[in-house]
């Protein structure tokens, strides 16, 4: 484990570590080198804060910026065998991006229209055809947005790249979709497999091409064991609810049983989604190989589940701050008011917020804090605590093998990236 | 001398190297040397240093010419600064990256915030250019499907029954000639309808294509003709300026602006729903304005109490007897601003007469107590 952990200590300069290591045992032919991530949050919550600062008055631009500002530090601070990612996109790339996609947006935003003027009866099922055409774009744009990340990331001075068709992508997407809900989830073991295997099978790092040996077995027994159990908590709980209305009990206390099996139904759930999404990505992480290299990770649920905890108990503080702050910002009101000679009573008050420009500008300003400070928590808790762990949780196996590999490819066009902002498609 | 690592961005391997400046920091040429092999791997003109972007304890530097992967990495702190002191060229590029970024940011910002001042200073301007393009018959159709949704939601689950649907009731006569009274000298693509029926929500509003609705809870608030009038002279403005076609056009309009800003085109996310919420109702604010001013003259205009519109509102504000009256209130808001706009509108303008004959006020007063009620609401498509 010694390379392991000279490696992880990234100041030492990368290439002497590696000749460290091999005189020091001329034996060891196959290295392994450990991923690591070495930001830290506090400047990162100086980036967001001034990120989001600064998006008041461009009214939302600068988000291409605080994106870009983003992926720099993520991409920056991974460090993998002495060198760290590079991220070589710019904001405008994703701003001209943004635009090419509103134009997609445009017509449907006609049709939907006079959709809307002209049927109305329709609006209905315009909708309901609308949602499913969004999934299925989304799962476009987000092969698309993958192929402009990577083909955006340097390490060790070579480019990957994503070849495939994004269409082909979105369509076994959307069919599997429908295949995992028509068999209650029973299929999604399928759905991860198909769509992993033509994700990875389609990247390159380089000139070399990115082998999946993951099965469906791979996953199977983490996946099925726990649906199984979920299967049976919501199989008991629903007959303890039976039996107790057959036993005649009173409705008070039936109602209780309900909300206590719902809970604990609740509970077991989420539970049982970290568990299988983290075997999920760890198998078929690590079924990952590059030519002769290979990744191996294991992404920790406990760790997640801390991470969601920590996360709801900031969001709560957040939010009683964010109560206890506007409070005061009535209060306020209300003195000035008595200031101004009113009685400063709630029904002045009631009246004031009333007065329509006043209300509008206390109302975005609520509504901007609340947005910025959602954003902020999720970006800081939820997201760096996923990339690091996954990071650290990461080895590449023979990591010398890479040494071969020689550049090829070129920055991926831009439209893919800016519809997967434009449809919300969450990615780092 | 610098050290630190070279990666020549063909093959994915890095060597350690040192790095020499011959000439001039300015014009000079720093050459790139493996240490293992003594081997000049890259000669890099100074001028075109550019560094790249990276953590802040890590310095990668790359040239405009070389090939796009080519990195010289330092990474210990006397190094870099060794480095910044001898590429002058690095903080001119930094300040003119800052410099083209700015730009760049404030040419799109300064675009974009063109493109929300003609929204929000044109929708009032051109929502009703649009919506005057727009063939009335659509409204009229749009309007009778909104009837049906609105009727049955109003008569909870069944359609509101209509207080008198016979067109040549005296109350129904009596309120059709006061809409034509208001209406004189005005063209419209479509009749004006009132319908007054029974629910149990106060409130009155018009919708797309001419109908106005006047509920029975609301008429039991209204205690003279003059506000049964303002009321009813409100919504005609609404029906005049088309507002409800155009709130259909500025909302439309709304989705976009705000899918701009916040980079969420599908308008689905609940940031994207309550930005919509805020704005959509500072716009149908100004359409209450509007409606109000129409109001006030056609008070002025056949000498009844403008103000009464504000006292009805004003009653109800303070009448706390529950949410039946909220759905007015919220659709109508009596906001200070609002009450000394209609003050200011009916300023000098004398109270000659009432809008409607005592007689006349009595049936219209009592139309929805009587027991010739009906579930038809088609029935009053004949009236006008």
């Amino acid at each position: 484990m010694t390379e392991d952990t000279a490696s992880s200590v990234w100041r030492v300069p990368p290439v002497a570590q590696r000749h460290m290591f091999v005189d020091d045992a001329p034996m060891a032919r196959v290295r392994t080198a450990r991923v690591n991530f070495v930001g830290k949050r506090r400047p990162f919550l100086g980036i967001l804060l001034s990120g989001l600062m600064l998006l008041v008055p461009t009214l939302g631009i600068y988000r291409f910026w605080l994106v870009t500002r983003k992926r720099h530090f993520y991409w920056g601070h991974t460090d993998i065998d002495g060198d760290a990612l590079e991220y070589t996109g710019t904001p405008v790339q994703l701003l001209v991006g943004f635009l090419m996609a509103v134009m997609i947006f445009l017509p449907i935003y006609i049709a939907l229209f006079y959709v809307t003027v002209r049927l109305p009866d329709l609006s209905g099922q315009a909708y309901l055809v609308l949602l499913p055409l969004f999934w299925f774009f989304m799962g476009y744009a987000g092969y698309r947005s993958r192929r402009f990340r990577l083909s955006r990331t340097l390490w060790r001075g070579v480019r990957f790249q994503q070849s495939g068709n994004a269409w082909v992508y979105a369509f076994k997407r959307f069919m599997w979709t429908l295949a995992t809900i028509a068999t209650l989830g029973l299929a999604y073991p399928f759905m991860a497999k198909s769509l992993w295997a033509y994700r990875v099978g389609n990247t390159w790092y380089g000139n070399r091409r990115f082998s999946f040996t993951g099965r469906v077995r791979t996953i199977a027994w983490p996946f099925y064991g726990t649906y199984g159990l979920v299967a049976a908590v919501l199989a008991l709980s629903a007959w303890q609810v039976f039996q107790f209305d057959a036993d005649g009990g009173d409705p008070d206390s039936s109602l209780a049983a309900i909300v206590w099996l719902s809970l604990l139904v609740a509970i077991v759930g989420y539970l049982a989604w970290i568990f299988v999404t983290t075997r999920i990505d760890s198998r078929f992480f690590s079924s990952i190989g590059i030519g002769d290299a290979g990744l191996n990770v294991r992404i920790s649920a406990v760790a997640i589940v801390l991470q969601h905890l920590t996360y709801v108990v900031l969001l709560g503080i957040a939010a009683a701050v964010f109560v206890v702050v506007g409070l005061m910002v009535l209060g306020g009101m209300t003195a000035g008011l008595e200031m101004i000679g009113g009685a400063g009573t709630s029904e002045d008050l009631a009246r004031f917020m009333h007065m329509g420009s006043s209300t509008f500008i206390v109302l975005i300003a609520f509504y901007l804090g609340f947005l910025g400070l959602w954003n902020l928590l999720s970006e800081l808790v939820l997201a760096v605590g996923y990339w690091k762990i996954a990071a650290r949780g990461a080895q590449i196996t023979n990591i010398d093998a890479l040494d071969t590999v020689r550049a090829a490819g070129t920055e991926s066009p831009l439209a893919g990236e800016g519809l997967a902002d434009a449809l919300n498609v969450g990615a780092y | 001398m610098i050290s630190g690592y070279f990666l020549d961005g063909e093959w994915a391997r890095s060597r350690d190297v040192t790095a020499h400046l011959t000439g001039s920091p300015e014009d000079g040429t720093w050459t790139i040397i493996d240490k293992a092999s003594g081997a000049h791997l890259a000669h890099w003109p100074a001028v075109e240093l550019v560094r790249k972007p990276a953590r802040r304890d890590v310095m990668r530097l790359s040239t405009t010419s070389a090939p796009l992967g080519a990195r010289l990495v330092l990474f210990e702190d006397e190094d870099i600064a060794e480095a910044l002191r001898l590429m002058p060229a690095l903080e001119r590029q930094k300040r003119r990256q800052r410099g083209k970024q700015a730009g760049l940011l404030a040419g799109s910002t300064a675009l974009l915030a063109g493109v929300v001042a003609a929204y929000v200073w044109g929708i009032p301007l051109s929502a009703g250019p649009i919506t005057a393009v727009m063939p009335s018959e659509w409204e009229t159709e749009l309007g009778r499907t909104v009837a049906t949704q609105i009727e049955q939601a109003l008569g909870d689950g069944e359609r509101m029954p209509a207080c008198n649907i016979a067109p040549q009731a005296a109350a129904n006569l009596a309120i059709a000639r006061f809409v034509d009274r208001v209406l004189e000298g005005q063209t419209l693509p479509f009749p004006v309808e009132v319908k007054v029926g029974r629910s149990e929500i106060a409130n009155a509003f018009a919708i797309p294509g001419g109908r106005i609705y006047y509920t029975s809870a609301l008429l039991d608030e209204t205690e003279n003709s003059d506000e049964f009038a303002g009321v009813i002279a409100h919504e005609i403005g609404h029906v005049v300026h088309r507002h409800a076609m155009q709130n259909i056009v500025t909302a439309a309009g709304t989705g976009l602006i705000i899918g701009f800003i916040l980079g969420d085109m599908t308008g689905l996310s609940v940031a994207g729903g309550l930005g919509t919420m805020i704005i959509d109702a500072h716009n149908s604010r100004q359409a209450e304005t509007e409606a109000d001013v129409f109001a006030a003259e056609a008070a002025k205009r056949l000498g009844y109490d403008p103000l009464a519109l504000a006292t009805l509102l004003q009653r109800i504000a303070e009448d706390d007897s529950g949410a039946a009256v909220l759905a007015l209130l919220s659709s109508h808001p009596l906001t200070v601003e609002r009450e000394q706009n209609l003050k200011r509108l009916s300023a000098d303008a004398p109270v000659t007469s009432t809008a409607f004959s005592d007689v006349e006020w009595q049936t219209v007063k009592t139309m929805c107590r009587s027991r010739n009620i009906s579930g038809g609401a088609d029935a009053s498509d004949s009236r006008r």
